[in-house]
């Protein structure tokens, strides 16, 4: 048995998503290889027995027909569930005609048998699905396996393949523009601390900055606090902004209008912080906090620093 | 218009050869017009022939919507009526010219009467050149076109004078009656003129008009101002069909869904492009246009004609002619087709291209799809869970209806009513006047869900007959006399769209409609007036244009003692959107200022006190519309309430 683990990169650095399946292979002391889709200076330390470097930045399709080649000598590759890795994949299965998997949440390996659990009907309920064909193409959906690396002696050979080079595609991608926050992404993000109209300006929103710093989170924000230009669009969570799912969501002087619980009621802790008792937030919130932020939020970030 | 004939023949054969080959070059250009309109789907527009014939005297002879200003509707209705009367004497010019002789356009009450339109065409033709070059409003572009166009209008009436005047000086006939052309003739001495100048002069003036005339009819059909000729046409043609009812796709035999070529757009949408006079009233009434947006409903229909005339049938219209920034920015709020004086479509033609975005190319906003996939999986555009319809309903103690229950009353809840929080308020109150008035009414709870509006506003057709046949199935269990429901889209869909899909029955009331309903039962007992209170009405698109619903909420609103209705500037029929309509609500505004927040600005402009609502979906626009503003002013923002709240609140 033999897994191909396909890495995100992102600032010459692989991505949680990526550490989370190598914790994943480590733990099950399964031998693995790492084919990364962009340079990653950190690749070869972490255990693959070889890695894979593609450091030019290919298409989607490229990258598929890439993996394709690849893919007859593992029993299962393994990628996320991000916008960018559920399309590898989907072009991946439709390329090797095998079968795909996408957004699974739990994979758990014995001997053989691989079994997933992954949401069906809209998230309704969870399938879990025990998978017998070989080689199985699983999407991975980020924060649910969970980062537990074991370092590792560089064993692994770097070697740069070149097939790609040669693309028919129409399109090709030169460059990928990073935004300029070095935070984890809002859709990412393990931890969202998100703010409301109730900041008051913008320089407000630097007390929520803290407290997601000092929890390795970023800030998102509600859309009346985005109209009152406290906060930029990109940062709106909600109906018509970004839809979050972090495992802590902070929701700090949001009343709880249906058009933001639209975006992050999938979140799986909510915490609010409000001062009016009977804001909508509490009714969905896991842990409420009637409480004024401006004193609350310096507080917590205090006492977790 | 009495003409002198001349005895010599190469006029007579020029006279023939001009109106030969004007005449012809002219039946062939509205040939080949009418052929390149014609090739398209099926659109029958010649039934129910009486009704088309009274709007032709409606807005053609009558020019109903013109009047809608007042000054450049009488200027309009002088220059129409004008041409008219003037056309007779051009007939009898060109009958003269063949050397027939027109007994009726030499009598005098008839020249009298030609006289007195053409010296008021001349005089609305000076006004329009005064608004155009000197007031020059908003909406007016300013082309050569119209210029040209009124400049040849100004030709004809002064030739036809000069004409009238020197031929009846010659005649020896000149008349008071003719006062106006016997007042220029006065004017530049004709009588003290040599006899031979004066045929001269006659000569030229004719020949001068002869050839205007017909430049004028070969120029029409290039120029906007074809509507002379496609004005009455497209509104004997115009839709009778409600306009809250799109047309349906077929989606099981058809190859290709909406509009991506001119083929695709029925022959009345493409008679639409011809009639366009590029007046800007649409463009005026747009709420996007009127935001700065990239959308104006005038330049849609214009790009149309352009295309229809330059380009190859088999280009797409998506990219260069009309973009796809423009087609989301619309909010089907219809106050376009509403100020459109020649009953222009502008809507269907909007949503018909979108149906291709969505259907063939799968592009919208990530955010349409976003809540197109909530309707999908969940039956609501939040994407909530459908079992939070009823356990909501359980805490109010409301228990719905079983299977093959009758009652009298069924209440239509609609996603908003059902989860949103500020909404709920509304269903709360509308429950406690049906209470008060002692109406039993009855709910379907989880068999409920969205009416597909917003889909098949976005263009997603497929998934809107998929939530109209389950919501047809479900309605169709049960027993009920009416329905009623707080939501202007859901009561526009139900009532319109839904027959067609086998719904029983659609008698549908919109819940303003029915509170004004139950005073007029005297089932409403209202509290004594304690202080005047003034209120606003923000009227909802689906309700006044769509629906006529215009009146009854504002009667309804009055009869509550001491409520004062202070009216907004735009409202009725010609209200502003509120920038929700068409699916614009699921969708991101951040091309331009806010919709909601201008119509906030206005609401507040009146002094009201409270700004009254008709639609869950208003009341969240103008609740953030105002709360921007506040933020703005540093005043608290006001008071939003729907009717339903602020009735059930006056109750005894």
């Amino acid at each position: 048995m033999k897994i191909l683990v396909i890495a995100e990169t992102k600032e010459s650095k692989l991505k949680s998503t990526a550490l989370e399946m190598i914790s994943f292979c480590q733990q099950a002391k399964i031998p693995f290889d790492l084919l990364t889709l962009g340079p990653a200076e950190d690749a070869h330390t972490l255990g693959a027995e070889t890695c894979i470097g593609v450091h030019q930045i290919l298409s989607a399709r490229d990258s598929a027909s890439l993996v394709a080649q690849h893919l007859p000598a593992y029993t299962l590759i393994l990628g996320t569930a991000s916008l960018a890795g559920k399309d590898l994949f989907a072009r991946v299965s439709a390329q090797s005609m095998r079968h795909l998997y996408q957004d699974v949440t739990q994979l758990a390996l014995q001997g053989e048998t691989l079994t997933i659990t992954k949401p069906i009907y809209a998230g309704k309920a969870f399938a879990k699905i025990e998978v017998n064909t070989v080689p199985a193409l699983v999407t991975v959906r980020p924060n649910a396996l969970g980062v537990h690396l074991t370092e590792q002696e560089n064993t692994s050979t770097q070697t740069n393949k070149s097939e790609a080079t040669t693309t028919t595609d129409r399109e090709v991608l030169t460059k990928v523009e990073q935004g300029q926050s070095e935070r984890p992404d809002l859709t990412e993000s393990r931890v969202v601390i998100s703010g409301g109209r109730s900041l008051k300006n913008s320089e407000n929103f630097n007390i929520l900055w803290q407290l997601a710093d000092c929890l390795g989170g970023t800030v998102g924000a509600s859309r009346a606090a985005v109209d009152a230009g406290y906060a930029t669009h990109a940062m709106q969570v909600g109906q018509t902004g970004k839809t979050v799912s972090p495992k802590v969501y902070v929701a700090c002087g949001i009343s709880g209008a249906i058009q933001h619980l639209a975006g992050m009621k999938t979140s799986k802790h909510i915490i609010a912080i409000n001062t009016d008792p009977d804001a909508p937030i509490f009714k969905i919130a896991d842990y409420g906090i009637v409480s004024d932020l401006f004193e609350l939020v310096p507080k917590l970030t205090e006492k977790l620093s | 218009m009495a003409h002198l004939l001349t005895e010599s023949w190469i006029n007579e054969f020029f006279f023939i050869a001009v109106v030969l080959s004007a005449s012809s070059f002219f039946g062939f250009t509205i040939a080949s017009r009418i052929k390149s309109i014609l090739p398209g789907p099926q659109d029958n527009r010649f039934d129910q022939p009486f009704k088309r014939i009274k709007n032709i005297f409606k807005h053609v002879f009558a020019q109903s919507k013109m009047w809608r200003r007042p000054s450049i509707g009488l200027a309009h209705f002088l220059i129409f009526w004008g041409f008219c009367m003037v056309s007779l004497g051009t007939i009898a010019f060109l009958l003269e010219g063949l050397r027939f002789h027109v007994g009726w356009a030499q009598n005098f009450i008839f020249l009298g009467i030609q006289d007195f339109f053409t010296v008021l065409v001349i005089a609305a033709v000076l006004f329009a050149f005064f608004r155009r070059l000197v007031l020059k409003p908003n909406h007016v572009r300013l082309s050569g076109d119209a210029l040209f166009i009124l400049g040849m209008i100004l030709c004809l009436m002064v030739t036809d004078l000069c004409i009238d005047g020197a031929s009846a000086t010659l005649k020896g006939e000149l008349k008071s009656q003719a006062w106006a052309s016997f007042s220029l003739a006065h004017f530049l001495g004709f009588p003290n003129w040599s006899p031979s100048v004066l045929a001269g002069f006659h000569l030229v003036n004719w020949w001068i008009h002869l050839i205007t005339v017909f430049l004028f009819l070969c120029y029409l059909p290039f120029s906007k101002h074809f509507h002379v000729i496609t004005a009455a046409p497209n509104i004997f043609f115009g839709t009778l069909i409600p306009w809250g009812r799109m047309k349906t796709l077929d989606l099981e035999n058809s190859e290709h869904f909406g509009v991506d070529r001119l083929d695709q757009l029925s022959w009345k949408q493409k008679l639409d492009t011809l009639a366009c006079t590029e007046c800007g009233r649409c463009s005026d009434a747009c709420p996007a246009t009127t935001m700065g947006k990239k959308l104006d409903p005038a330049n849609i229909i214009i790009n149309l004609r352009h295309h229809l005339e330059h380009k190859d049938v088999n280009t797409s219209l998506h990219g260069q002619t009309i973009s796809e920034e423009e087609l989301w920015a619309c909010t089907t709020c219809a106050a376009c087709m509403h100020a459109c004086p020649l009953t222009i479509e502008h809507i269907p033609a909007i949503t018909d291209m979108r149906r291709h975005l969505v259907l063939m190319e799968g592009k919208m906003p990530e955010e349409a799809m976003l809540a197109l996939r909530n309707l999908e999986q969940k039956g609501n555009p939040w994407g909530i869970s459908e079992q939070e319809r009823e356990s909501w309903l359980d805490t109010q103690g409301i228990t719905p209806l079983n299977e093959g229950d009758s009652v009298d009353l069924l209440f239509w809840i609609g996603c908003a009513g059902s989860f949103d929080d500020r909404s709920k308020k509304i269903v709360l109150a509308m429950i406690k006047i049906l209470n008060h008035a002692k109406i039993s009414f009855g709910v379907i709870g989880k068999h409920e869900s969205c009416t597909g509006d917003p889909a098949r506003r976005i263009g997603n057709e497929y998934l809107f007959q998929m939530l109209v046949q389950g919501n047809v199935e479900a309605l169709n269990k049960f027993n009920y006399k009416k329905l009623l429901t707080i939501c202007p889209h859901c009561m526009n869909s139900l009532k319109h769209e839904y027959q067609e899909f086998g719904l029983y029955n659609s008698k549908i009331l919109h819940h303003s409609v029915f509170i004004k309903e139950l005073m007029d039962k005297g089932l409403i007992r209202l509290k004594e007036a304690q202080a005047s209170q003034t209120v606003t009405l923000h009227d909802s698109c689906y309700l006044t244009r769509y629906n006529d619903i215009v009146d009854a909420p504002r009667e309804a609103l009055k009869s509550v003692p001491g409520t004062q209705l202070i009216e907004m500037k735009r409202h009725g029929k010609s209200n502003f959107c509120c920038g929700a309509g068409g699916g614009r609500m699921w969708m991101e505004e951040d091309k331009s200022a806010r919709v909601n927040v201008q119509r906030a600005e206005e609401a507040v402009q009146t002094g009201a006190q409270t700004l009254i609502t008709e639609c869950p979906f208003c009341m969240t626009m103008m609740r953030d519309g105002t709360r921007a503003m506040s933020e703005k002013e540093r005043a608290d923002p006001m008071v939003v309430k729907d009717i339903a709240e602020w009735v059930s609140e006056h109750l005894a």
